[in-house]
């Protein structure tokens, strides 16, 4: 019995592969029941996201389940084994599980650190669960799963540090006035990027918001979406004394800020820090404004910098990441590798016989003298019980095992009978 | 061996522990590390105390008469305001600022004479005591200031240079090292002109005069005029951010350069011991 996975992934294959490859949420039921039907697989379960599709599944036997997935992958994407074979990664057992546990933690993905890949596994596996391809080893191996996705973002900064134009402006923001609650933002030109840097802001906690366009009309527009005021242009030079960001994305061909309007408007602000966030592109204010004291500017390239940065940041905390998951898989394989019907049997014999041993002896020191013959005829019926009781079960279970369901009854019989996992 | 000097060498191998693992939770940024470091703080300051304690009884006055005392002392003071602070803000980084401080003081200290010598006559007055821990205390939380100003100083060259280095990602925001650095201030000044007046009045006591034409008053007026300076700028005339954390760096090194000079060419009235 092993855990493999068959995928292909943004490093592996090219996008139209990709976009060949991937299951819609209409198609996925089908193709779940279709795995479900072939004989070497147990268990399984689809992630299909833009970046990748990975098949994973529980088989008897490896190399068969390999086969057997990948000839209906052949079928139901009508490419030659051969055509797709250079994109796929095929993995099994612990690499398998390792995998897993690398792509919920994100560690897989095109941006380390980014949250959806959560979401996406928990949705694959409520696709599983509606048609039941799911059973008891993907129900504990993708709550362990989820389990580690949740650690590696909270026990490491991992998905600390903004990845996105928008974000990273909120985080400098920050960086400038600590709590941004309360601050001021002016918004020259209504955009789609300044939209979007503006919804960051305001989910952060800035309060009042003004906004400016050339044409009136689409200021009001977007000041009625974030409940925000919108002014005149000519108006807008004068409210930036009392504003702490401004956003500016306008499409005019030179600089509309100049250092000497801000020279003097920081005295006139009494040298209240001012944020100028400038993703136009001709750019809209001079680049020596940074240079004024209590004047901070940063334009899309700076704000690429920083992501560029914060994107190193996160990879160091990869290490971090990948202690988690190899503590994690230590306990799964832990639990996973008892399912193995021999051992259980054995330990189940154990058990029994323990509990043969002890009660036999209290009886007999409760007995007090007996004869020799006496004593053996109470070991015989005792044993007599004990392997009366473990007969059926035993005899079960291997007929379960032939079966392919050996593992499930292994699972029951040692939750029943309280036997250890050995780590 | 003394007690007190026992004391004292314990805590120097703890507050060396912690400053390392200060350091190096800069650079890896582990919160465990952190807190280790902070036990050790913690642990050195406990033996510090017993240090102080330990030496006034032995010698029956609050040990800051001689040159080694007043720098284990001051250290003391540093690390009571560090600790203070430490536990209404959380502001890891600050150890890594304010720790080797304390280490100038213990690596000067450690090779300065430690005896225990009589008081002179004119330390014997109560006085002493209400200027002398005042004043320890004004520089204490003028080394806050300072280490914030630097802080800010710092942060503020990387959010200019638009190029975030590691420390940009300790740093706290501009915004509440310039808060601090202003609250550090005013506290510090605050102590420490109470400090400067009632050793007017001492001196006024013993030698019948205000004003002495010595090197300390002297050196410790500049630092007062450059604090006045920083709060004028500060509060009259609106400044805030770069120009004034610079202020409030020079005035701490005033009065950094006024205590070596004093005690290096044992100049003046201040010379103890």
């Amino acid at each position: 019995m092993e855990i493999i996975v068959i995928g292909l992934n943004h490093k592996t294959a090219p996008v139209d592969i990709r976009e060949k490859f991937s299951f819609p949420e209409s198609a996925i039921n089908e193709a779940l029941l279709a795995l479900k039907g072939s004989a070497e697989i147990m268990e399984n379960l689809i992630l299909s996201t833009c970046n990748r599709v990975e098949i994973y599944a529980l088989v008897n036997e490896a190399e068969a389940g390999i086969r057997s997935i990948e000839e209906f992958l052949s079928k139901s994407k009508k490419m030659g084994i051969e055509q797709f074979r250079p994109h796929v990664y095929i993995l099994k057992g612990d690499d398998a599980v390792n995998h897993l546990f690398r792509v919920i933690a994100s560690l897989d993905s095109m941006i380390v650190g980014e949250p959806q890949i959560m979401g996406q596994v928990k949705d694959a596996f409520e696709y599983a669960l509606n048609v039941e391809t799911n059973g008891i080893v993907f129900n504990t191996l993708f709550k362990k799963a989820a389990e580690v996705g949740k650690r590696a973002r909270s026990e490491t900064d991992i998905a600390k540090n903004a990845v996105s134009i928008g974000f990273a402006g909120v985080e400098l923001a920050k960086k400038i006035f600590g709590d941004i609650s309360g601050k001021t933002v002016l918004v020259i030109g209504a955009g789609e990027m300044s939209e979007l840097t503006l919804k960051h802001l305001v989910g952060n906690g800035v309060s009042n918001v003004f906004i400016t366009n050339r044409t009136f009309e689409k200021a009001e527009e977007l000041a009625k979406a974030f409940n925000a005021k919108a002014i005149p242009f000519e108006e807008s030079f004068k409210e930036m004394v009392n504003v702490d960001i401004v956003i500016s994305s306008t499409g005019a061909p030179h600089c509309i800020i100049t250092k000497d309007f801000v020279s003097k408007l920081i005295k006139d602000r009494k040298h209240k820090p001012i944020f100028f966030i400038d993703i136009a592109v001709p750019r809209d204010i001079e680049e020596e404004v940074n240079i004024i004291d209590n004047v901070y500017l940063y334009d899309i390239d700076d704000l690429k910098v920083v992501i560029e940065s914060n994107l190193k940041e996160r990879a160091k905390e990869i290490p971090k990441v990948e202690v988690i998951i190899e503590k994690e898989k230590h306990k799964f394989f832990a639990w996973f590798n008892s399912l193995e019907v021999v051992p259980t049997i054995v330990s189940f014999k154990d058990k029994v016989e323990d509990i043969r041993k002890s009660e036999l002896e209290k009886i007999i020191n409760r007995l007090g003298s007996v004869s020799e013959k006496d004593k053996d005829l109470i070991e015989a019926l005792s044993v007599g019980i004990a392997n009366k009781f473990m007969h059926l079960p035993i005899i079960q279970l291997k007929k379960a095992t032939q079966e392919d369901s050996g593992y499930v009854y292994v699972d029951a019989l040692r939750y029943l009978f309280g036997l250890e996992n050995k780590e | 061996m003394q007690l007190d000097i026992l004391f004292f060498d314990i805590s120097i191998v703890l507050y060396l522990f912690a400053i390392i693992h200060n350091f190096v939770f800069a650079a890896v940024k582990k919160e465990r590390v952190f807190m280790l470091g902070f036990g050790a703080v913690i642990a050195g300051f406990f033996f510090h105390s017993a240090y102080i304690v330990s030496r006034f009884i032995l010698s029956g006055y609050i040990p800051f008469t001689n040159l080694f005392e007043s720098l284990v002392f001051f250290a003391w003071t540093l690390v009571v305001i560090y600790l203070i602070f430490s536990l209404k803000y959380k502001f890891e980084i600050l150890g890594s600022f304010i720790l080797p401080l304390v280490f100038l003081c213990y690596f000067y200290a450690v090779f300065l004479p430690k005896d225990i010598n009589p008081l002179s006559d004119v330390l014997k007055s109560p006085w002493l005591n209400f200027h002398v821990i005042l004043s320890f205390f004004g520089y204490a939380t003028f080394a806050l200031a300072f280490s914030t100003g630097l802080m800010y100083l710092m942060q503020e060259h990387y959010v200019k240079a638009r190029k975030p280095a590691p420390f940009y990602y300790l740093l706290p925001p501009l915004d509440v090292l310039d808060e601090l650095n202003s609250r550090l201030v005013s506290i510090g000044f605050f102590l420490f002109t109470i400090s400067i007046t009632s050793g007017a009045f001492w001196a006024h006591q013993v030698w019948g005069s205000y004003w002495h034409w010595d090197p300390k008053v002297i050196g410790a007026l500049i630092t007062w005029l450059i604090y006045v300076i920083y709060l004028v700028c500060r509060h009259v005339y609106g400044w805030q951010g770069k120009k004034v954390a610079y202020l409030s760096v020079i005035g701490f090194w005033s009065a950094i350069l006024t205590y070596i000079v004093i005690s290096f060419f044992k100049l003046g009235l201040h010379i103890f011991g």
